[in-house]
């Protein structure tokens, strides 16, 4: 209807406009007409006007003429009648030309009249003068004088009168016209007229058409409006109620916004009571049940009166009451759970008379309660306090609305109350926590997923002195318990951050101090209920003491054993001697004594040797000095040990001896041991004229398992190993056997098949042990089989060929390699020449991450290194090269310029041996290095040790060598610097004053004592990081130039000799 | 005929020689080796002449010292005959626990030859 309306806003201004311009139209048209009508009726004035004087003209003009002809019949005749007539006639031109001059339509008139007024003078009047004369001919003669005249005026009027006819005529056609557009102006008005009747007729009816809808409309309007003023009516209500509403919501949320701002709970129930108080406009009460064991009782936390003058009464009666959750009115609550609303018609005491105590009633007196809210405060269903309201005026009765406010503010305190509880018990157990995370004397670390570090814990504050530590920091080296480097990708908290716990790697932190100290780490990944990990934990424990526990272990091995064998060097070694004189000196009975000193002896220090070898597998501390090693000639070499056992029990030994065995990377001094004892048992435990045989072979396992023997020697089974080459050695007997099921726990500790048969022969049941242990740190394996008792016995030992060397029986030519790392190209090239022409494979690594990339993985034979590379990284390789287990016995000869002589640590030691000293190897090194006896020149013994010196001086007397005792370093130095010189040293370590290494030291200093072999003698186990020390040092040193070469050539064949089978 | 018998247990023989040297050095007797507490035992069971003393190692196979005085202790005789233990083990419980089983005295190893032969001249005296 709206857009009618609009449409005939339109039209009406449409209506309007057209009615305008209609309007205008015919006020332009009557105009018009009007003007037209008023122009025509000039025109017909004129026209009329015209006439009249075209009527008097020809009035005149006929008067004139009938004058004139009047005038000729009067002077003809000179009648009267004339005469009358001419006066006639003349009176009619004269008042035609009076008329005509009156505004003469035309301009001639007046000439005209002129004329005829001078006709009138000149001709009539004369004329009529003649005739009253009778002068007739005269008269006649100015008559026709006066004709021209005549005919001129006649002429000109009739002229005239021709051209007024014309002039109305014109007029006429004009009025036509102007009729014509009259009319047509009229057409034209009235069709407007038409039209705008139409166009109003219209208009009007559309107008009334709308004005019937507005009408209807209008009623509709009114409708609604009648609605809407209900609806209206309704909303305030409804508004009203909302507002309430609106301001409970209100209230709730200032609640929740309080509660949430941790007020303390004194507060917190007091502004609730507050609020909810004057909400309602009433009495608002929190109670509280007491903790165990008062829970039957009540405790009023906060009671609010909106009237203040009530709160007196009511804080009175709080302080004196005693609530007890059953004898309240509030009691349904607590039993039932659920909210109690009350309303009371009649005061409560009509309904509940029990309700009040005496004393309740006493406090209320006052008041007279209306209607009760009652609501409890549940925590996990459980009733712990109530809130109620109660209204003490008739008209505030509390209705549906409000016991759902008064519940939603319990649920809110509730949910409070719960959280304060869990806060409180969440403090107290992250109080626990932190208490217990920084009581520990070990260093926690917490880190999240991200690997930012999160918290830590006291120990670890303290530890760092506050500093940030980053354990992911490149620049700590983890190993593991054995000492092996952890790589970049087995980082223990990556490792943890991905999943798995590590435990046992080591790590060494810097204390605040500055004090580097070992701590033992384990990293546990932290996983959330969903399993994801988000975070690591990182526990360090200070090994320091452990650590120091170990060394002091150690050391106490080390010296025990020095200790324990310096005394038997003396029982042995005494003993030894008397018995190789027994024949010029001893009786039997001494003989047998003193035999009988020697095994006690011997047995004494092997029991002291086995000892101090389980304390050092129990520290993990037996370190293997592996050496490419002829598994055959090492079986010889025990074997020709144990001969004379043998040979005293005349028993038979058969040897079995594979050919072409791989050469094995093993520990000869271990490996000789575990086969000493095994071939000591099979002696021990073999009666007399029994059989021992002891056989080496090989094999090789491939991936599934399958064994290939190298020869048909050993028909055993093999117990599962990984893939790869091996060496067997079996020693077998004929002696008592093994029960079977003593076949495994023979190799325990301790383990005694019969306390009494092991008795019988010797032993504390530690060799197998030992032997295991040994054969296993090379990554072999060890098993005994039997046919039974007294059926004899075979035991074997299993080791793997290592991966850097090779079955020789493949004949691949394998030559023997050197590595030579030098930077400077020429000189490289010239030492692989050399060195090649001397049969060597030669490998050239420029720089110390290419030379221990190859060392790493392959057995060169010899290394020589350039100490002159830059920045120091001869040193490093050097070290880094000892580092590298398999290398730790490969010679490294230095190639250098002289000057770093005196730089170098260490001196050319050229090996050791340990107390008590085997003769026979102590002579066999020193025929090695110096040349068998008769040479001139002598050795210097140094020990301190008095009988010591006398022993191994007699021993190499016994050999030819001459020799010369020094009880200490400085007696040494001295003689040497007088100019001594020794062809070679045998020198104890452990010496007073100047000890063994400074002995060294200064030898190395002087270029006269610099070359003198020295072989260190010590009853003390050099600790591996001594050996190391020792054998870090060069073993010799040359010069860079053309001579030298050849020397270093020579070094490396004495070092490293070529056997025939190595060349290709 | 009063030379003395003195009864050798111990299983070892360089220990036995040892103590029978220092036997026969100390006195003129008569002495029975033993290798363990059953020889030993079958030994007495057989004989009249009762040793005066008996030199028992407590560790031994088959019947070791202390099985060995608790048979003993069965002998009717039992009184008249001195058990001097010897042993290695120097704890003061092992020597303890010896006295207890019924040991006169008690000797440890390695040997003072001095204590063995005043043990000896306590034996003989009484």
């Amino acid at each position: 209807m709206l857009a009618n309306l609009y449409s005939s806003d339109q039209q009406r201004s449409r209506f309007i406009w057209l009615m305008g311009i209609q309007a205008v139209l015919v006020v332009v048209l009557l105009i018009a007409s009007t003007l037209l009508t008023v122009g025509m009726n000039r025109l017909r004035d004129r026209d009329e006007t015209l006439l009249s004087y075209r009527v008097r003209l020809n009035d005149v003009n006929i008067a004139l003429l009938a004058l004139h002809n009047n005038l000729r019949g009067y002077t003809s005749t000179g009648s009267d009648i004339f005469y009358a007539e001419i006066q006639k006639e003349q009176a009619v031109v004269t008042e035609g030309l009076q008329f005509l001059l009156v505004n003469p339509p035309d301009p001639s008139l007046p000439q005209v009249a002129e004329q005829v007024d001078q006709w009138l003078l000149n001709t009539y009047q004369p004329v009529l003068d003649a005739v009253a004369n009778q002068e007739m001919l005269l008269a006649e003669l100015t008559l026709e004088q006066g004709r021209p005249q005549i005919e001129a005026v006649v002429n000109t009027t009739t002229s005239l009168r021709t051209e007024l006819r014309q002039r109305s005529e014109a007029y006429r056609n004009q009025i036509d016209t102007y009729n014509w557009i009259k009319l047509a102006s009229i057409g034209l008005l009235c069709a407007l007229i038409v039209v705008s009747m139409i166009v109003t007729v219209r208009f009007w009816r559309t107008q009334q058409h709308l004005i019937h809808e507005i009408e209807d409309k209008g009623s509709q309007l009114l409708q609604s409006n009648h609605e809407l003023n209900f609806n209206t009516n309704q909303l305030s209500i409804i508004n009203s109620i909302l507002g309430v509403r609106i301001n409970e919501s209100r209230v709730l949320r200032e609640i929740s916004d309080y509660l949430v701002n941790n007020p303390t709970p004194a507060e917190a129930y007091s502004f609730v009571a507050q609020t909810v108080g004057n909400v309602l406009n009433t009495w608002c009460s929190i109670a509280l049940r007491l903790p165990p064991p008062r829970e039957e009782f009540l405790d009023v936390v906060a009671s609010y009166h909106s009237l203040p003058s009530r709160q007196a009464y009511i804080d009175q009666m709080v302080q004196t009451v005693q609530f007890r959750i059953d004898n309240g009115l509030y009691s349904p609550v607590f039993t039932e759970r659920a909210p109690l609303v009350e309303l009371f018609n009649v005061p409560v005491e009509q309904r509940h008379p029990n309700y009040l105590t005496n004393e309740v009633r006493e406090h209320l007196a006052p008041f007279t309660l209306y209607s009760y809210i009652a609501v409890p405060i549940k925590i996990q269903d459980e009733a712990v306090g109530l809130i109620s309201a109660a209204s003490d005026s008739p008209e505030r009765l509390f209705d549906h609305d409000q016991t759902l406010f008064v519940r939603q503010v319990a649920d809110r305190l509730a949910a409070w109350l719960e959280n304060i509880q869990l806060f409180y018990l969440l403090k107290q157990q992250a109080n626990e926590l932190q208490t217990s995370f920084d009581s520990l004397d070990d260093i926690v670390v917490a880190y999240d997923s991200r690997g930012h570090q999160t918290r830590i814990n006291e120990a670890g504050t303290q530890f760092f002195a506050g500093r940030h530590f980053d354990f992911l920091s490149t620049n700590l080296v983890w190993r593991t318990a054995k000492g092996n480097v952890l790589g970049f990708d087995e980082h223990p908290i990556q490792q943890a951050l991905a999943g798995t716990t590590v435990r046992d790697v080591e790590v060494s932190l810097s204390r605040s101090d500055g004090v580097p100290i070992i701590h033992e780490v384990s990293v546990s990944p932290l996983r959330s209920a969903d399993g994801s990990i988000e975070g690591i934990v990182l526990v360090a424990r200070d090994l320091s003491a452990r650590k120091e526990l170990d060394r002091l272990k150690e050391e106490l091995v080390a010296n025990m054993s020095h200790e324990l064998r310096t005394p038997l060097t003396a029982i042995l070694g005494y003993s030894e001697l008397l018995l190789k004189r027994r024949t010029e000196v001893l009786t039997p009975w001494h003989t047998t004594k003193i035999e009988g000193i020697r095994t006690g002896g011997q047995r004494l220090l092997s029991l002291v040797n086995d000892l101090l070898d389980i304390a050092k597998l129990d520290a993990g501390r037996i370190e293997l000095q592996r050496q490419t090693t002829m598994i055959n000639s090492l079986l010889q070499e025990q074997v020709a040990i144990l001969q004379p056992m043998i040979r005293e029990k005349q028993q038979h030994l058969i040897l079995q001896l594979g050919e072409q065995l791989p050469l094995l990377m093993i520990d000869p001094e271990r490996i000789g041991q575990a086969v000493t004892n095994l071939l000591s048992n099979a002696i021990k435990f073999t009666p007399e004229q029994g059989t021992i045989t002891l056989t080496s072979t090989a094999l090789s396992i491939d991936e599934h398992g399958q064994v290939a023997w190298l020869d048909q020697v050993l028909a055993t089974e093999v117990p599962p190993m990984l893939a790869g080459q091996y060496v067997l050695i079996q020693v077998s007997d004929s002696g008592v056997g093994v029960p079977a099921e003593a076949l495994v726990k023979l190799w325990d500790r301790f383990y005694q098949v019969e306390g009494g048969s092991t008795r019988r022969f010797g032993g504390t049941g530690l060799g197998l042990s030992i032997v295991q242990q040994l054969v296993e740190l090379h990554g072999g394996r060890t098993w005994a089989t039997s046919a039974g008792e007294n059926r004899g016995s075979s035991f074997t030992i299993m080791l793997p060929v290592s991966r850097g060397t090779q079955f020789v029986s493949l004949n691949q030519g394998l030559r023997r390699s050197i590595l030579v790392i030098e930077n400077d190209q020429q000189t490289a090239q010239y030492l692989e020449e050399q060195l090649q022409a001397a049969g060597f494979e030669v490998i050239v690594a420029a720089d110390r991450h290419s030379a221990l990339a190859w060392a790493n993985k392959h057995s060169p034979a010899a290394i020589t290194l350039d100490l002159l590379m830059p920045n120091s990284e001869s040193w490093e390789t050097l070290a880094a090269l000892r580092e590298i287990d398999h290398l730790a016995q490969v010679p490294v000869l230095i190639a250098s310029d002289a000057s770093v002589y005196n730089e170098l640590p260490g001196v050319g030691v050229s090996t050791y041996v340990v107390k008590p000293i085997d003769s026979q190897i102590l002579i066999r090194i020193i025929r090695q290095l110096i040349g068998a006896q008769g040479q001139t020149g002598f050795i210097l013994v140094v020990d301190d040790d008095y009988d010591m010196a006398e022993l191994l001086c007699a021993t190499l007397q016994e050999h030819g060598y001459v020799t010369q005792a020094s009880y200490d370093g400085a007696a040494a130095l001295d003689l040497i610097q007088q100019g001594n010189y020794p062809q070679l040293i045998l020198l104890d370590l452990m010496m007073p004053v100047v000890d063994g290494f400074q002995l060294l030291e200064k030898l190395r200093a002087n270029p006269e004592t610099r070359n003198i072999p020295v072989i260190i003698v010590t009853a003390r186990d050099l600790t591996n990081e001594e050996i190391r020390q020792l054998r870090q040092a060069a073993q010799a040193i040359q010069t860079k130039h053309t001579l030298s070469m050849r020397k270093l050539v020579a070094e490396v064949q004495r070092f490293a000799p070529l056997k025939e089978s190595d060349t290709p | 005929m009063n030379t003395p018998v003195f009864l050798l247990v111990e299983d070892d023989p360089y220990n036995r020689d040892i103590l029978r040297e220092i036997l026969e050095d100390y006195a003129d007797c008569e002495i029975v080796e033993t290798t363990n507490g059953r020889e030993a035992l079958n030994w007495i069971m057989g004989q009249s002449k009762l040793p005066s003393l008996i030199l028992l190692d407590m560790m031994m196979p088959e019947m070791d010292g202390f099985e060995f005085l608790q048979e003993l202790a069965q002998h009717p005789q039992r009184q008249q005959m001195r058990v001097a233990g010897v042993s290695a083990r120097a704890h003061s419980h092992d020597r303890d626990r010896a006295l207890q089983a019924g040991c006169w005295r008690y000797l440890t190893k390695p040997f003072d030859i001095r204590e063995i032969e005043s043990t000896i001249a306590a034996a003989l005296a009484s």
